[in-house]
């Protein structure tokens, strides 16, 4: 017992180098999910009826798709198309897009929170549709979005361990590698759970604590005396 | 002097039920057109309509002599120099009441922060929120201030005319003083404005003009003492005699 986890020690910094490489992934995913969740939510909410409709059944089909899935579609898919993909680009690409539709719907759940009035007085003073939404609008959503959008981030933060399959050399690929060298799986993979639960549960905790700073004020406790 | 608004013979209709039957009027520059009558008879959508906040479905909207509802016009372009006072206040809630007022002449007139500053802190001056209040967001306000505030916020606009749609009725009855106080002053600066109202007292002391309009229409226009005191349509007296129960006062009739 004690030789096996002497054995793991001389690997660990193998795991901890690809530490920034699952960061860089969640961050990039995360980001580009939440481009796309913006546009969704601005698209959908002063298009007509028929984009709307268009809007959702695509967010329904990519929230069908598992990420093992998508990043498959995407990395061996481009390639029959005639484009190399890097697989870094890929599993950012596919969690972005899969992230998106995931974020759109945070913001579109919020979004009925933020008042049809203050649409109203930003068109008042003179904004276009599209200014009231990015000064107006969108800040009040996003600000309500904040604790749901870390919890989001935690999610894409484990998902990254997915883009093991086609190659990443992320955290959980080196722990895997290691693993094969040492010919042991339970400490290197012990370890990179408690580097991934250290960093959600801290990001949890500070989701649980804006949940409750965020609301401006209009809280349910203070109607219910809770 | 000219006039400032003219509604010609609009109609609106929300699921296929008209709201505002044919209204025609005119605000001329300096007027304190107020517009009273029942709730739900069509007074905020006629009143949204100026500013093309609410479209017509027909007739036309003037401001200057442009008219608002043609299609070639952007109401946008329009909307800066109609400022708006709504009943819920609106203010933008993830902003200071300082950057509330300034937002518009920086965003929309595309002013610098501190030229912007000056015009913000002489409107919030003028409706009296005191430098305490400037850097707070408006949940920390009363409703008497957030509704000053949002006074200051049209104000900072600088438009040719306001419009208020029923200012005081969401505020506790000992709070509507200090709405309608600054009101009044704004009145006596000469601004022109059109106000929905409840506030009989207020359309007695301010009023140029009122209308009574009930079910989608303008029953009766005309002078103050015309309307409050000596009314002569039956729809009007039946109201006011309404309002005047409120207000414990014997009617002249």
């Amino acid at each position: 017992m004690a030789t096996m986890v002497q054995s793991f020690f001389p690997y660990i910094h193998i795991i901890l180098d690809a530490l920034w490489v699952t960061i860089a992934l969640s961050i990039a995913g995360f980001s580009l999910g939440f481009g796309i969740g913006a546009l969704l939510l601005f698209l959908r909410t002063f298009s007509n009826r028929v984009v709307a409709r268009a809007i959702d059944g695509f967010i329904d089909v990519i929230r069908g798709i598992p990420l093992l899935v998508m990043l498959f579609l995407i990395f061996y898919g481009f390639p029959a198309l005639g484009f190399q993909i890097p697989n870094m680009l890929a599993a950012a690409l596919g969690m972005g897009i899969l992230s998106g539709a995931y974020q759109s719907q945070i913001f579109r759940s919020l979004l009925h929170s933020v008042s049809s009035s203050q649409y109203e007085s930003s068109l008042a003073i003179g904004l276009s549709r599209w200014e009231s939404f990015r000064y107006v609008i969108f800040p009040q959503v996003l600000r309500l979005s904040i604790p749901a959008l870390i919890n989001e981030y935690t999610i894409l933060l484990k998902d990254t361990s997915v883009a093991y399959a086609i190659g990443v050399t992320e955290m959980f690929t080196q722990s895997v590698h290691v693993s094969q060298v040492i010919m042991s799986f339970t400490y290197p993979l012990l370890f990179v759970s408690a580097i991934y639960l250290t960093i959600c549960f801290s990001l949890s905790s500070l989701a649980n604590h804006l949940y409750r700073k965020l609301s401006y004020g209009y809280s349910i406790r203070e109607h219910i005396g809770g | 002097m000219g006039e400032v608004i003219k509604v010609d013979g609009v109609w609106k209709y929300y699921d296929g039920r008209a709201v505002v039957k044919g209204i025609s009027l005119e605000v001329n520059r300096g007027d304190r057109f107020v517009i009273i009558g029942p709730s739900g008879s069509g007074k905020s959508t006629l009143l949204r309509m100026m500013n093309l906040l609410v479209r017509p479905d027909k007739g036309k909207i003037f401001f200057e002599g442009v008219e608002l509802t043609s299609p070639k016009v952007n109401p946008v372009e329009y909307r800066k120099k109609i400022g708006i006072v709504f009943q819920h206040y609106n203010l933008f809630l993830h902003m200071t009441v300082m950057r509330n007022v300034m937002f518009g002449p920086v965003k929309v007139k595309g002013m610098k922060l501190d030229e912007a500053r000056k015009v913000a802190e002489a409107a919030l001056d003028s409706v009296h929120i005191s430098r305490a209040l400037w850097d707070k967001y408006p949940s920390q306000l009363s409703g008497g201030e957030q509704q000053r505030v949002a006074i200051a916020r049209a104000l900072a606009m600088e438009p040719e005319v306001m419009l208020f749609d029923e200012p005081t009725s969401a505020l506790d009855p000992e709070l509507t003083g200090e709405v309608l106080q600054v009101m009044k002053e704004l009145a006596k600066k000469g601004m022109t404005m059109v106000v929905v109202t409840h506030e009989l007292g207020f359309a007695a002391s301010v009023a140029s003009r009122i209308a009574f309009i009930d079910s989608g229409e303008v029953v009766e226009e005309g002078t103050p003492k015309e309307i409050l005191f000596s009314p002569k349509k039956e729809r009007t007296r039946a109201f006011l005699n309404r309002m005047w129960e409120l207000y414990r006062i014997e009617p002249e009739w």
